[in-house]
This record gives structure tokens, sequence and C-alpha cells, in this order.
């Protein structure tokens, strides 16, 4: 067991510890993105699951230092990768990595691209950017990737622009782009949320396969608890810009812990139930410029104590390896509320 | 591709030629329905001669036999003798003009691309700083003030503190170098405005965002991933504003002693010189409606989702 903690340790890739973003809004400064920890290890796919503004997006623009400055900064926090904090680094260094070290994937494919120029030209500039490529080399190794991502024959499509995509061909290109550099991190922000059901499991396929190949960790954003269960090895679950629970998959579906955790299995709309109504979690998402005091999941919380509302509770590692941030013990948690059991 | 775009000029072409004979039409009779004629002549000249100089213009004709005669003349590229300037065609006389009117205006539109586009990529780039704040204080200045102090103070500056170059008149390079400056100055600010504002929406899209991640350099993305989408409507704005640049400004003229084509389109008006004045509204139209298709094709090799006749 030891040993083999040393081990992960060694092959962590990136390593989160601590960060704190802020929002300057017009209704005040609002914290997105609060103590967050974790890491990612060679090989491993991470996934990051929380509703819209639970600040998987933030955590992950802090890292890549890409947060729109002002109105987002980030407060404290390090992300350490290849041994240098990605949060201290210059931009230049920055743009060294970006690309090279660490792909990125784009929820929207209809706009990531540049419309403008042709798919082959923005899937070239890459590696000559990043290996001094000629520009016959680019062209070839840009051919090469457009093959392997199922955009074929390549050298048909590679002076098509965008618009001449599907939205499924858009993101294999989007894809392409992330992984033509052999990154050693690749950050795919739900990838698959702007397409279509059929397309979504081939992407995601497509991202597992090459990663696997070259050994790349991912860490997959997603709000998408169907994309985590065959994909992913551990999950981070945020709410409110904190981390909720940190979970090996199986985990996190046999035993949840954290009653978020619980109601987000409960709301998956199951083809096997009797009742067809939706389940949804009651009450709203919190206001993150004015969060309560305690748990912010408190007040929509089933099993709240009087502690709940008076102290932010911290991560603790649980049975199983699970880490939990929750003052009710899990284990006096009644299982006969969650209908999902597995 | 190459065809449709030949059959898109063909059919432009074609709209060109109704849109100037309306034009024609609407000149025509405007002129003739404002009070007072060419030969209102503040001396007193004899009837016969008065006759005389009636009869040599044809304006003794009935009015639809002037206009098909005016017209046809004019299809075939001869806009008639000038009522005002003897001797002198009024091809002769817009053809010496636009020379000075558009080497003026070719060296001003260049000018204003030069400084204009730049300042505002800078501007965009470095957004709320003080490089923007000084960019776009510079344009609002170049916007308000009128050219004819500009070009008094140029004159002031650097004809007699420092004198570098000539005070006006037309000939030498040198000559054209102030008179374009102060052309350019208010087009260099508007060009300077509209790149910033187009940058600013191009930089605020989502591929923008994926050119960061990319790990582009700054450089590259502004030229190549945000200037393209944000010159779109530079060039809107440039079609009609090259027409009028080539056209001539009437103040400069005065101001810099240029025999340029300016001051023909308001002489030629107050003076009811109306085959000069005709020559003028033609000579525009014609270049407005070049440059409107100048533009339309640029389009569409500015954006590759612009199809031409849609």
């Amino acid at each position: 067991m030891t040993v083999e903690r040393n081990n992960l340790k060694q092959n962590t890739i990136l390593q989160v510890a601590d960060l704190q973003v802020e929002f300057r809004t017009q209704y005040g400064v609002l914290t997105a993105v609060n103590d967050v920890t974790f890491q990612v290890s060679a090989g491993e796919t991470l996934a990051i699951v929380g509703e819209s503004g639970s600040g998987k997006s933030a955590t992950q623009l802090a890292i890549l230092g890409l947060l729109p400055t002002p109105p987002g900064r980030v407060v404290r926090g390090r992300a350490m990768f290849g041994g240098e904090d990605l949060l201290t680094l210059s931009e230049r260094r920055l743009q060294d990595i970006r690309g090279r070290q660490i792909g990125m994937v784009f929820q929207d494919p209809m706009t990531a691209l540049n419309p403008f120029l042709t798919i082959g030209t923005q899937l070239a500039e890459m590696p000559r950017r990043h290996f001094g490529s000629s520009s016959h080399d680019s062209r070839e190794q840009a051919l090469a990737m457009l093959e392997r991502v199922g955009i074929v024959p390549a050298v048909k499509r590679f002076d098509d622009y965008p618009h001449q995509f599907s939205g499924g061909m858009r993101q294999r290109v989007l894809v392409a782009m992330a992984l033509i550099c052999r990154p050693q991190l690749v950050i795919a922000d739900e990838p698959t949320t702007a397409l279509d059901v059929s397309i979504q499991a081939q992407i995601l396929d497509l991202i597992q396969e090459l990663a696997v190949r070259e050994g790349t960790a991912v860490v997959m954003i997603t709000h998408n608890l169907g994309v985590v269960a065959s994909r992913c090895q551990r999950v981070v679950v945020m709410y409110a810009g904190r981390i909720v629970e940190m979970a090996s998959v199986q985990e996190l579906f046999s035993n949840p812990r954290h009653p978020y955790t619980r109601a987000l299995l409960a709301s998956i709309p199951r083809v096997d139930a009797v009742k067809s109504r939706l389940v949804a979690i009651e009450g709203q998402p919190p206001d993150l410029v004015s969060l309560p005091p305690g748990c912010a999941f408190a007040p929509r919380c089933t099993h709240r104590i009087a502690r709940c509302s008076e102290e932010v509770p911290q991560l603790n590692l649980s049975e199983g390896g699970t880490e939990v941030a929750c003052w009710v013990d899990p284990g006096t948690i009644d299982s006969e509320n969650v209908r999902h059991e597995t | 591709m190459l065809r449709t775009l030949t059959w898109f000029v063909v059919q432009r072409v074609l709209w060109s030629c109704a849109t100037l004979w309306l034009v024609f039409t609407a000149t025509f009779f405007l002129m003739r329905l404002v009070p007072g004629g060419p030969f209102q002549l503040d001396r007193n000249v004899s009837p016969e001669i008065r006759r005389n100089l009636i009869a040599r213009f044809r304006m003794d004709l009935p009015l639809p036999q002037q206009y098909w005669e005016h017209l046809f003349r004019t299809a075939r590229g001869d806009l008639g003798p000038s009522f005002t300037i003897a001797d002198y065609s009024v091809n002769e006389i817009l053809g010496q003009g636009f020379v000075v009117s558009s080497a003026l205006g070719v060296f001003a539109l260049l000018g204003a691309l030069g400084l204009g586009v730049p300042a505002g990529v800078l501007s965009a780039a470095y957004r709320g700083r003080s490089v923007d704040r000084w960019v776009m204080l510079l344009a609002t200045l170049g916007i308000a003030v009128p050219n004819f102090v500009l070009a008094s103070l140029c004159i002031l500056v650097f004809v007699f503190v420092v004198p570098v170059f000539p005070a006006g008149g037309w000939g030498t390079w040198r000559q054209l170098v102030l008179p374009s400056a102060c052309l350019a100055a208010p087009f260099a600010a508007y060009i300077a405005r509209l790149t910033r504002t187009g940058m600013l929406e191009v930089l605020g899209q989502d591929y923008i965002r994926l050119a960061r991640a990319k790990g582009l350099r700054s450089s590259a993305i502004l030229v190549r991933h945000a200037l393209r989408g944000a010159m779109l409507p530079v060039v809107s704005y440039l079609g009609p504003t090259t027409a009028g640049i080539l056209t001539g400004s009437l103040v400069l003229e005065k101001v810099f002693a240029l025999p340029g084509m300016g001051s023909h389109f308001v002489d030629a008006a107050l003076q009811r010189d109306f085959t000069l004045a005709m020559g003028a509204v033609l000579v525009y139209t014609l270049l407005l409606s070049v440059m409107m298709l100048i533009v339309d094709i640029s389009y569409v090799l500015l954006d590759p989702r612009v199809k031409i006749g849609e």
C-alpha cells in the first residue's frame, strides 16, 4: 500500500493545492474556487463533476493562466506541474507549456475554431510553434493527426474551413489540436455538451484511446455522471467552489458519502425506474456572492445538523479512501433516501 | 468560384449603369429646377452674343431633346464643354483635377491605414492601459479637429517654424506630404477606433481563448487569429470613404493651393455649370460603385463563410 502510494506520488503530473479564485462582479466579489486541492497522475483520468457555477471551469482556466483578469483573480494556491508552479510563471513561459505540455479541449466546437482560418492552418501552427517544425513537416504532422482522429481523407479536408465541418467533426479537430504535441496532461472542459448523444461517446472514446496510447493524464470536467462512470478512475465532486467529495469511481457510485453526491446520483433519470418523474435537488444553487457561513449545501441538505450552518466542513479521509467534506457522519445517512443503489 | 465571381461582377456593372443613369437624370433636372442659369452673367452682354452662347451650348433646344443629347453624349464618354471655363472640355478639367486629388487621396489612404490599423490593434491589445488611453485621445482629436485648423497648424509648424515642407502647390512629392497628412488624420482616427472595436469584439471570442490555450505567442494571436475578423468593419467603412477621399477635399485644396477636383464640385454648382457639375457627380457615383464592388469582393476574400451573391 505504501509502496503503491509512493509510486503514485512520483507519477503525479499535476498537483493543485489550496487554489482560491475570485471574480469581481457588479454585485460584489465572489469566490468561484475555494481551497481546491487535487492531483492527477500519469495515465489517470480524473473527473471533476459539478453543476454550472460550481467552479470546475474556473479551476481549469486558473491552472492554464487563462482566467479573464480582470474580473478574475487567483488569490492563492499552487499548481505544481513538472516542478514549476503554473500560477507564478510568466506569460511567456506559460505560452511554452500551453498546447505543448498541457492540451485543452473546449466545450463548444461551434465557436472554438477560428472561422477565418482553415482547419489545416489551425492545426499545423501548433507543431510549428512548439517544435519549430518546417511548414512541410508541420503539415505532415497535422495530416497524420487528422487521420488519427478519424477525419479522412485528411488531405481533402485539410484546406476546409470550420463552417464546412459538422459539430462532431469540429470536436474531433479540437481533440486533434489538444493532442498533436503529445502533452503530458489534457484538460477537457465538458467536451461533449454541445454534441448529439450519438457523437458524444465517439468523442469521449477518442480522447480516452489517444490518452491511453500516449500515457497522458486527463482531467475531464463534466456535469454528466454517465461520462464519469465509464471513463474515469477518480472523481472530484465540486459544489459552490469547494470540493465536497473525492473518491474512486467504484466508491463514488457504490457508496456515495456527501449528501450532494447522493442527490446528484439520485437525479440521474433511470430507464428502468417505475416512476417517470425526474428527481431534482430541492432548492437553488447558492449565490456565490453571499455564501452562507457554514456548508454551502446546508440549505438544500436533508441531513443538515446545527453545525452545518455555522462551520465549513473540511475534506476528511473516510472509509474506502474517499475524502468527504461533511459534518454528518456518512454512516448515519439513511440509505433508503437514496434511490440510486448500485 | 471564378464563374460565379465573373457573373457577380457583370451583374454589378449592369446595376451600376442603371444607378449612373438614375443619378444622371436626377442631376439633369435638379440643376435646371434651381433658379438662375449659366448665362445670367454679371456683366451686360448684347442680346446677340447671348443668343449665340445659348445656341452654342444647345440650350435653345426643347428640354427633352437636351436631355437625350446630353445623355447619349455622356454615354459615349464625352461630358461636353464646360459652361464657365472657356475652351476646356469637362473631360479635360476633371481629368487634370482627378490626377491631383487621387494622388493626394492614395497617399492619405495609405497613411490612414498604416497609422490607424496598428494604432487600433495596439489600443485593443492594451485595453484600459495608458497606451489605449493615449491612442483614443489622439483619435478623438483627429476626428474633432477640423482639417482647416489642422492644415493651418501644419503650415505654421512645418513651413515656418521648421521649414521642411513647402506650403503648397503641385508638382513634387514634398508638396503632397502636408496635405495628405491633414487629409489622412480624421480617417486614421476613425480607422483606429473601428479597428479597436473590431479587435475587442474578436478578442472576446472563444476561438481566441483556444488560440491562447494552444500556447501561441500574443503577436501571432493578434495578427493571425484576430486581425482578419476585426478588419471587416474597417473594410465596409473604407468603400464609401475611398470614393470621397479620391474625389478631393475642397478645404484642403484651397488651403494648400492644389488644382484638385474638390473645388470643381462647389464652383460648378454655384455657377450653374451644368456640364461640369454633371461630370463631377457622375465621376463620384462611378467611383462609389466601384468601391462598393471592391468591398463586397474583399468580404468574400476575408471571410470564408461569405458566399458571393448571397
